[in-house]
């Protein structure tokens, strides 16, 4: 039985790795990206299992691709079986997009069109490899820099046809959101009223930079988050009326983990305020 | 546009086989990119081109700091280019897919001027990789029992070139070029998982290539090698004392 999912934890990162195991400070839970530890031995595999033994430990992996048109990669699929048995998590998580194209990987999470025809690709994908996962897969909302040719809906409209279609858990980025509404000119808020929150078994936060040459936001997990995308994270949480599990994704110029954790500190108060706001308005 | 022509166009301009204002053309109909989002799909090829060299990276530093030393990024991100064009990614485990670079700077043989010595050392840090991740050996668990035999993780290979050496001082120190001379380097992990290397002469050689084929120690030596049966049991201590050698005494 998989241990219950609460609270705030940090996306795992070499930089910090054998920093954080000793840590004093609160950590609810942990998030890998399982590329990085399958088919490891030696200190890798043995660092994973003190993780294990402290924390629950969720696989966020980039390669499956579900959106692709190659066939799913059996070779892939096994070793997420295989490393879903050793940490035993509540669910996987992978995103809204392809990474694959003739055999080979991209190491990107690349949009798909928005068209009704990708929604049934995907979803019939996504039921293919949910019948043989033995661990639920929930998926996450990417980010988009250019409509891909062709898109006949929103992103929320495609976003929601999949998860609907599929049945899916949603991992909902809030910096995605952020980014997309910033970069396509629409309002982040009314974006999250159209997401069935109630599908949401997780959140990322994370920081991103403004590329002023080109005029765009890139969604690159470098520096703090900032208080829009925290804003939007409170409106989220008062919306759901629950402390969603709430990841925080560092990935570029980490900082010493004090600062990462600062993060986490941050979005456990930013949830408590949020959720007790809620309970005023409502009572 | 069906997916299947999405992908059909997305593909080669993907991994830079194809222009961006083709790729525009095909995807868009736009003669030039002149909407937003033509425009910004350049973006993805430009992500591809920078994992690729960022992969690199991470794979072969020093090769990296070796290339930098004489050449620019530039350089580097050429190198990186060509040899995903040569062999794209084929593997999610994104380190497995660097596995032919020694064997891809074998191949350029001074094409992009680079030192004689690189896929020496890319194949070094290969070696150390493998030995740092390579899954655990259930008989490496129980090293003081068993029959005598070598640690799962032991690899020897022959450079012509001291890489060993010229690692040694820290990097503000560190010689333009490793010396010129055969040497003979074992990389393996030791009980506490610490991944080692060390150049070892032919003595030890002869030692673990009886270990490892259960020849006696006391069996005649090559001609040669002027070493004694005393001499290769100290070796076989001293193996032993580093984890190379594993067993009941």
């Amino acid at each position: 039985m998989p241990r219950a999912l609460e609270g705030i934890g940090v996306g795992l990162r070499y930089e910090f790795a054998h920093q954080l195991i000793d840590t004093s400070r609160q950590v609810d839970w942990l998030e890998i990206v399982p590329e990085n530890w399958m088919g490891a031995g030696g200190l890798t595999r043995r660092l994973l299992d003190r993780y294990c033994e402290r924390w629950v430990v969720v696989p966020h992996s980039i390669s499956l691709s579900i959106g692709g048109i190659d066939p799913l990669d059996e070779e892939f699929l096994g070793e997420m079986a295989a490393l879903c048995r050793r940490l035993d998590p509540p669910f996987w998580s992978d995103h809204i997009c392809y990474a694959r194209i003739g055999g080979t990987y991209l190491n990107d999470l690349l949009p798909l069109p928005f068209t009704e025809e990708a929604v049934e690709h995907t979803v019939r994908r996504l039921a293919a490899v949910q019948a043989r996962s033995e661990v639920p897969l929930i998926l996450e909302n990417a980010t988009f820099y250019a409509h891909m040719p062709g898109c006949t809906m929103d992103e929320a409209s495609f976003l929601n046809a999949i998860l609907v279609g599929s049945g899916c858990g949603m991992l909902l980025d809030l910096n995605n959101v952020y980014v997309n509404s910033q970069n396509h000119a629409f309002d982040s808020r009314a974006f999250i009223d159209r997401m069935r929150l109630e599908r949401v078994r997780q959140i990322h936060l994370a920081g991103h930079t403004l590329d002023a040459a080109q005029g765009v936001i890139i969604d690159t997990h470098k520096g703090p988050i900032i208080d829009d995308v925290w804003a939007l994270y409170a409106y989220t949480i008062r919306r759901a009326g629950r402390l969603i599990p709430t990841l925080i994704e560092w990935d570029t110029d980490i900082p010493a983990l004090d600062e990462v954790l600062d993060e986490l500190d941050r979005a456990r108060a930013c949830a408590r305020t949020a959720l007790a706001q809620g309970l005023r308005k409502a009572s | 546009m069906r997916l299947a022509e999405f992908y059909r166009a997305m593909a080669p301009f993907l991994v830079g086989q194809v222009s961006h204002a083709e790729a525009v053309r095909t995807l868009y109909g736009e003669p030039e990119p002149q909407s937003l989002d033509a425009r910004r799909l350049r973006m993805y090829s430009r992500a591809y081109r920078l994992t690729s060299v960022e992969m690199l990276d991470q794979s072969h530093p020093l090769c990296r700091w070796a290339v930098l030393r004489d050449a620019d990024e530039k350089r580097w991100g050429e190198l990186a280019r060509r040899f995903f064009e040569a062999y794209p990614q084929r593997d999610f485990r994104y380190l497995s897919c660097v596995d032919a670079f020694p064997a891809f700077l074998e191949q350029m043989a001074g094409g992009l001027n680079l030192p004689a010595w690189l896929p020496e050392l890319a194949d070094f840090e290969q070696r150390m990789r493998r030995a740092r991740l390579a899954l655990d050996h259930s008989a490496d668990a129980t090293p003081e029992s068993g029959p005598l035999r070598l640690a799962g993780t032991v690899e020897q290979r022959d450079y012509n070139y001291d890489l060993v050496g010229w690692l040694e001082p820290p990097e503000s120190e560190r010689a333009p070029a490793p010396v010129a001379e055969r040497t003979l380097v074992l990389f393996w992990r030791d009980r506490d998982l610490h991944v080692r290397r060390e150049t070892i002469g032919q003595r030890e050689r002869v030692v673990l290539e009886r270990v490892r084929d259960g020849t006696p120690l006391a069996a005649p030596v090559p001609p040669g090698l002027g070493a004694v049966s005393d001499q290769l049991v100290q070796i076989l201590e001293r193996l032993r004392q580093v984890d190379v050698v594993l067993g009941e005494r």
